[in-house]
C-alpha cells in the first residue's frame, strides 16, 4: 500500500531534470491531509487569485468568498479601493456577510452589532459596557478592525496572499509583468455574457496542469488545431513562477459583416499574429492576445472538486456585443473540451499502481515546471513547520 | 393604531432597518430614565449607521453628550 501523502524522495524525483522526473504523486490529488497541507504550502503562502476587481464594481458592494474553506469577504470601499477582508466579527468570530449586497454604511455584525466600515475599522460596539453604553476601557476599537488580507490587483485580478509573508507581487511576478507590460493597460469586462463558469470534478492542480502544454491540443482541441497547429506553438517556461505555451498564429475572430474587436493600442508587431497563454501560480490561467484578453481563476472547493470562472475582456467597453457573444460561445466550446481530460486524469489518480507518471521531454517541460514549483513549496514547507 | 412596540416588531421582522431609526430614536424619546434612552438611542444609531442614515451624526452626539459612545 503505498504511504497516504508524499515522501522527501518522491518530491526530489518530481523536482529531477525533466527527461527523467516523474509527476506528483496521487496523494496530491486525492488525499485530504496532503489537501490541507498544500493549501498552507501553496495557496496561503503566495499570491493566489481570489476574484476579479470587475465583481465589486460599485463603492459598497461586497461578496463573501470561500477561499480553500476560509471566509472572506471582497468589497469596494467608500474610496473605491477594492480590499479583502476575513468575513468574521472580531467579537465572537460570526459570519459578517453572508450574501453578495451592497453596503451601504457600515458593515454590521448580525450577532451582537458590533460595527465596521468599509475600511475594516470597527465604528461602534453597542451595549458593551452594559445596556446603552458603548464603549468599555477593555474594548479598543483601534485594535480590532477587521483582518485584512494583502491583495493586489493586477490584469483585474484580486491576488491575495493569506500568510503575509510573499515578497511583494510585483517582485514574485517582475518577469511575468515585464513580458506582458504591453497589456498593463485598461482592460474592459465584456460583462456578463463574457463570464463562464465550468465546475470540474478535479483536483485543481489538473486545470493547471492541461491548460499550461500544448502537446494535448491535436488530440483533445481538433477544431483549434485546424488554424493553430502544435508547430506553430512554442513552450514558455519560468521555473519558480509561471509556464505555459503561445502561438505564432493567433487569428483574430471576425463577424458577419467581416468586422473585428478593435486591438489594445500600443502593442508591437509580435502580438500581430502572436498569443500566449500562461498559468500563473498556483491558481491563475491567463490568455492575451491582440484584441481580447481572458483569466481562469481557480476556485477549489475540495480535494477532487473546483470550479473555474472564466472572464473576457476587451481594449473597450462598447464591443460589438453579437461578436462578444460568439467569442465567448468560441471560447466555452474549446474550455469544455478540457472537461473531460481533466476529469478523467483525477479519475486515474485512483489507481493505486500509478507513480506520477513521466513527462515528454519535448514537450511536457510547462507541466514539469508546475510540479516543481509545487514540489518546492511542499517540501519548503514540511522544512519550516518540522518540529 | 400600532403601538410603537408593534411597529419595532413589525419592521425587525421585514429588516426595515432604516424604519428602525426613526422608531428607536421615538422610543427614546420617549423613555422613562436616561439608561433606558441611551438604550434605543443605541440602537436608532447601529441601525443608523448600517443604513448610512442622515441622522446617524446627530444619534452619535446625542450618545457622546451622555458619555456612551466615543
Amino acid at each position: 500500500m503505498p504511504p497516504a501523502t508524499s515522501s522527501r524522495s518522491d518530491l526530489e524525483r518530481v523536482r529531477a531534470p525533466l527527461a527523467t522526473a516523474n509527476g506528483l504523486p496521487n496523494a496530491h490529488y486525492v488525499d485530504e491531509a496532503t489537501y490541507e497541507e498544500e493549501k498552507q504550502a501553496v495557496l496561503f503562502a503566495n499570491w493566489s487569485g481570489l476574484a476579479t476587481a470587475s465583481d465589486v464594481p460599485n463603492s459598497g458592494d461586497a461578496i463573501p468568498l470561500d477561499f480553500a474553506g476560509m471566509p472572506l469577504l471582497l468589497l469596494r470601499d467608500k474610496s473605491g479601493a477594492v480590499r479583502v477582508f476575513q468575513n468574521t466579527c472580531r467579537h465572537r468570530g460570526m459570519i459578517l456577510v453572508s450574501e453578495p449586497r451592497n453596503i451601504e454604511g457600515a458593515i454590521r455584525c448580525p450577532y451582537h452589532s458590533w460595527c465596521y466600515s468599509t475600511k475594516g475599522a470597527l465604528v461602534s460596539t453597542p451595549h458593551v459596557g452594559g445596556p446603552g453604553q458603548n464603549t468599555h476601557d477593555a474594548i479598543v476599537r483601534e485594535d480590532l478592525g477587521l483582518v485584512e488580507i494583502r491583495s493586489h490587483i493586477w490584469m483585474d485580478i484580486v491576488w491575495i496572499n493569506i500568510s503575509g509573508t510573499a515578497p511583494d507581487f510585483e517582485i514574485v511576478h517582475a518577469d511575468l509583468l515585464a513580458r506582458w507590460q504591453e497589456f498593463d493597460q485598461p482592460l474592459f469586462h465584456g460583462g456578463a455574457g463574457s463570464t463562464i463558469t465550468l465546475p470540474l470534478k478535479a483536483n485543481w492542480k489538473l486545470a493547471i496542469e492541461n491548460y499550461c502544454e500544448s502537446y494535448h491540443l491535436p488530440w483533445v482541441h481538433p477544431g483549434l488545431n485546424v488554424i493553430s497547429k502544435l508547430e506553430d506553438h512554442y513552450h514558455i517556461e519560468n521555473y519558480g513562477h509561471f509556464s505555459g505555451q503561445g502561438t505564432y498564429v493567433y487569428q483574430q475572430l471576425t463577424g458577419n459583416a467581416g468586422q473585428t474587436f478593435p486591438d489594445f493600442p500600443g502593442l508591437s508587431d509580435k502580438w500581430d499574429q502572436g498569443g500566449e497563454y500562461i498559468a500563473v501560480y498556483p491558481n491563475v490561467l491567463l490568455g492575451v492576445q491582440r484584441d481580447h484578453t481572458f483569466v481562469f481563476i481557480l476556485e477549489t472547493q475540495s480535494t477532487e472538486k473546483t470550479v473555474e470562472h472564466i472572464h473576457i475582456y476587451y481594449a473597450a467597453s462598447d464591443v460589438d456585443p453579437a461578436l462578444k457573444a460568439k467569442n465567448a460561445a468560441q471560447w466555452a466550446a474549446v474550455f469544455d473540451e478540457d472537461v473531460f481530460v481533466v476529469e478523467g486524469m483525477q479519475k486515474g489518480r485512483h489507481a493505486m499502481h500509478f507513480d506520477g507518471g513521466r513527462f515528454s521531454p519535448a514537450m511536457d517541460g510547462p507541466t514539469h515546471c508546475f510540479h516543481d514549483w509545487i514540489a518546492a513549496n511542499m517540501q519548503s514547507h514540511r522544512d519550516s513547520t518540522q518540529i | 393604531m400600532n403601538t410603537l412596540d408593534q411597529r419595532l416588531h413589525a419592521s425587525h421582522q421585514i429588516g426595515d432597518h432604516r424604519a428602525l431609526v426613526g422608531l428607536y430614536t421615538q422610543a427614546a424619546d420617549q423613555a422613562d430614565t436616561l439608561n433606558a434612552a441611551c438604550f434605543f438611542l443605541t440602537n436608532a444609531y447601529i441601525y443608523a449607521l448600517e443604513t448610512n442614515h442622515p441622522q446617524r451624526h446627530a444619534l452619535h452626539a446625542r450618545l457622546v453628550a451622555e458619555g456612551r459612545e466615543a
